[in-house]
């Protein structure tokens, strides 16, 4: 019993909850199902039992019509035998008119019964053989008075006795042939009602039975509920545990991160003031002697290489460490409403001069409207200037770089295009990963990290924003941030700004005939919403 | 200028204490709060340089106890504590000046020069006394058509004589002024670098402008033209 127990348990566990909550469900339903059905079915049968019985009772019932009437007959004949008074025939004259009337209707209640049937052919026979031999008997003494003439003759008593006798034998016959058919259908009856009686006992029995079946399930399914719900919290709790794990694991290696990296300052702050200073005191030896010796140089160019090394390092250290610390979007106090347009317009004049430097050429479309958006500009600046640097690392002198801001239905936009190398197909997908280089070689030249694009992502990611990347080899890239807009709050827009909008419309119209590059996007319904705002001040 | 350098990291301090000295300062540098704390109570300096996590008190409450006591020389906070809360906290706890470590010496030194153009007692990158001129940024005195550039020890001594022309300092106050703290000068130091000094204005020609007061100690006298 145990074991079975366990094998329905073994085969129970591995089963999908939706197929073990049906089957929970399944076995109360069944349950009720089958009590019905049992229940219908046996109230069917109790009908039929009780139809037999009526019918049983029924046939009883003309049988003693039957009887009753055939001593009627008789007896209305020996009355008018002793007294010759015509009333006493109306008995017998109605019982000549019932009797075959119930004998039709005994046929026919009992034709289902052949025995009972030749039995009541058999009553037949003998009543009809009665009323002839009442009929005879009749006429004879009617006979005798006409031939007597008189009334009220007086027949003597033996005479009487033999005539009343007369018939007496048949009639005893008809009698016991009525008794035989009822106690035929007696014990029918009482059979029939055994039988109901068996049926309702079995009925009540089978009903409780399954009342209990039905209590058992459904107790059965409570406890496998039970079970399942038991299972399901379990399983709850256990993700539970498994995500808190996972998020301690996750904050530790981001502490970790951070602690390394500061810890690793130190000894880089070390090594690099050492450097210099090695360097300083080299400066004043060959400042005491004319000629450098060789030695001098040599060593000059180890340290300057130290130094460059050690900056490189704390450079990576500082920006891993920014890694760690802006992994998960920024708080509510470290945003703060920022105008992008303006933004972007004051970086790139800053960048002018890095872009001549590079022989390369650095030109902006942005829109006449503020784009207001919740951001940290020191973090934006850092991810956007990443992306300019790398714009300007991988395009050659002589080349092109340019920035489109636009507003695009709820987010600002921020395009930066430019002419280089491009990068390959099957590295797009994994260029915003941390140390991940197109060509490492290159990279090392350009003294690429490999977490600028990382890193600029992360920011954006950070701000609720997006990055895109579109690429052709040897055409150039574009990467567009997308982040999403602040509702402009036409309350902080004064009637100064509002006028210094619709100059600024009127030279945007200007650059479009000239320029194709500002597009109709510029000119969004915020323009016009502030048009009227003024029109109406 | 007299620095006061704060580090617990003494690999960190000892370089950042030859580079500052060798650039003509004398620098007491330090490894933790509470020494840091009774020097600034007993010497005077012209700039302190703090680290913000140290052993015994650290570099922000150092800084809010020199402001508190009426002390107006600059501060400059050399950590590596580098977000923009920290530094606003640095900042306003008194200090001048925030620079986050690792730091390029060429920086830190640029930095100490700009702070000290920005004390109440600055007179321009050189000081002069008659036709004697001595450069505080590279450390060469010009006389004349001759220059020389000085080793940070021979510029230290120079430099404090000019800045107290016509006075006897005493051998006492030199050795206070041009020696670290915890240094130990044995007893003619202070005469033999004067004597060096004489040495090298030889070429100048004037060493004889250091006289000796006897019985008290030395005169920086230019010759009354």
């Amino acid at each position: 019993m145990a074991g079975l127990a366990r094998r329905l348990s073994h085969l129970w566990q591995p089963l999908p909850i939706r197929v073990r909550g049906a089957i929970i469900i399944a076995i109360p339903v069944t349950c009720l199902l089958t009590t019905l059905s049992a229940f219908a079915w046996l109230k069917a049968s109790l009908a039929e039992d009780e139809t037999w019985i009526q019918h049983t009772q029924m046939v009883r019932l003309e049988t003693k019509q039957l009887a009753n009437a055939l001593v009627d007959a008789e007896t209305g004949v020996r009355g008018y035998g002793l007294t010759q008074r015509e009333e006493f025939l109306e008995p017998y004259q109605s019982a000549q008119v019932e009797i075959p009337g119930s004998l039709d209707r005994l046929e026919s209640l009992v034709g289902d019964n052949p025995p009972q049937v030749q039995q009541i052919q058999e009553i037949r026979r003998l009543t009809d053989d009665n009323l002839t031999i009442f009929q005879q008997k009749l006429s004879l003494k009617r006979s005798l008075q006409q031939i007597s003439g008189e009334p009220d003759t007086k027949v003597p008593a033996a005479d009487l006795y033999d005539w009343l006798e007369e018939g007496k034998e048949t009639m005893d016959m008809a009698r016991a042939a009525i008794d035989r058919f009822t106690e035929v259908e007696e014990a029918l009856l009482a059979q029939r009602i055994q039988h109901r009686d068996r049926y309702q006992q079995t009925a009540w029995l089978a009903l409780c039975l399954l009342a209990i079946i039905s209590l058992l399930a459904a107790l059965f399914a409570v406890r496998l509920f039970h079970q399942l719900e038991r299972e399901l919290a379990d399983r709850e709790a256990h993700l539970k545990t498994a995500n808190h794990r996972l998020e301690n694991a996750c904050n530790q290696l981001q502490r970790f991160t951070a602690d390394a990296s500061h810890e690793l300052r130190a000894p880089l702050a070390a090594v690099l003031s050492n450097a210099q200073v090695g360097l300083m005191a080299l400066d004043d030896s060959e400042a005491d002697f004319l000629e450098p010796a060789d030695y001098s140089s040599d060593i000059r160019s180890r340290l300057e290489n130290i130094v460059s090394l050690t900056k490189r390092m704390s450079t990576l250290v500082k920006a891993l460490l920014f890694l760690a610390r802006h992994e998960s979007l920024l708080a509510a106090q470290d945003v703060q409403r920022v105008d992008l347009t303006k933004l972007v317009s004051q970086w790139v004049v800053d960048w002018q001069t890095e872009v001549a430097a590079h022989q390369l050429t650095l030109s902006a479309d942005l829109p006449t409207v503020p784009l207001t958006v919740n951001a940290n500009p020191h973090l934006l600046h850092q991810a956007v200037t990443n992306l300019f640097t790398n714009a300007w690392r991988y395009t050659p002198a002589g080349g092109h770089i340019h920035l489109h801001l636009y507003s695009c239905k709820d987010q600002a936009v921020l395009e930066v295009q430019d002419s280089g190398i491009g990068i390959p197909k099957e590295s797009l997908s994994l260029i915003f990963e941390r140390f991940y280089r197109v060509d490492a070689k290159r990279t090392k030249a350009t003294g690429g990290l490999g977490l600028g694009l990382a890193i600029m992502q992360q920011i954006v990611q950070a701000h609720r924003g997006e990055v895109r990347v579109t690429s052709a080899v040897g055409q150039g890239s574009t990467f567009t941030i997308f982040l999403p807009l602040e509702a402009v709050d036409l309350k902080t827009v004064d009637s100064k700004t509002v006028d210094s909008k619709t100059v600024d419309l009127k030279t945007v119209d200007l650059k479009t005939v000239d320029s194709k590059t500002v597009d109709l996007k510029t000119v969004d319904l915020k323009t016009v919403d502030l048009k009227t705002v003024d029109l109406e001040t | 200028m007299r620095i006061l350098l704060v580090e617990d990291d003494s690999d960190q301090l000892e370089p950042l204490q030859a580079a500052l000295t060798h650039t003509g300062h004398v620098v007491d540098g330090v490894e933790d709060g509470t020494t840091a704390r009774w020097l600034m109570d007993e010497k005077e300096y012209d700039l302190l340089i703090f680290d913000w996590m140290l052993p015994g008190e650290d570099g922000i409450s150092l800084c809010q106890y020199y402001r508190q006591v009426g002390k107006a020389a600059p501060i400059l906070m050399l950590t590596a504590k580098d977000t923009i809360a920290d530094k606003v906290k640095g900042l306003d706890a008194g200090a001048d000046d925030y620079l986050v470590k690792p730091v390029d010496v060429a920086e830190l030194l640029a930095r100490v020069r700009a702070l000290r153009r920005r004390s109440p007692l600055w007179c321009g990158d050189q000081l002069q006394v008659a036709d004697l001129v001595l450069h505080l940024d590279n450390m060469r005195v010009e006389r004349g058509d001759h220059s020389l550039k000085l080793s940070s020890r021979d510029f230290q001594l120079l430099e404090y004589m000019l800045r107290h022309p016509r006075q006897v300092l005493t051998h006492d106050q030199i050795e206070q002024s041009l020696w670290e703290w915890g240094s130990e000068p044995e007893s003619n130091a202070v005469t033999a670098r004067i004597k060096r000094l004489r040495q090298r204005l030889r070429v100048l020609d004037a060493h004889t402008w250091i006289e000796t007061v006897y019985g008290a100690g030395y005169c920086f006298q230019p010759p009354a033209s």
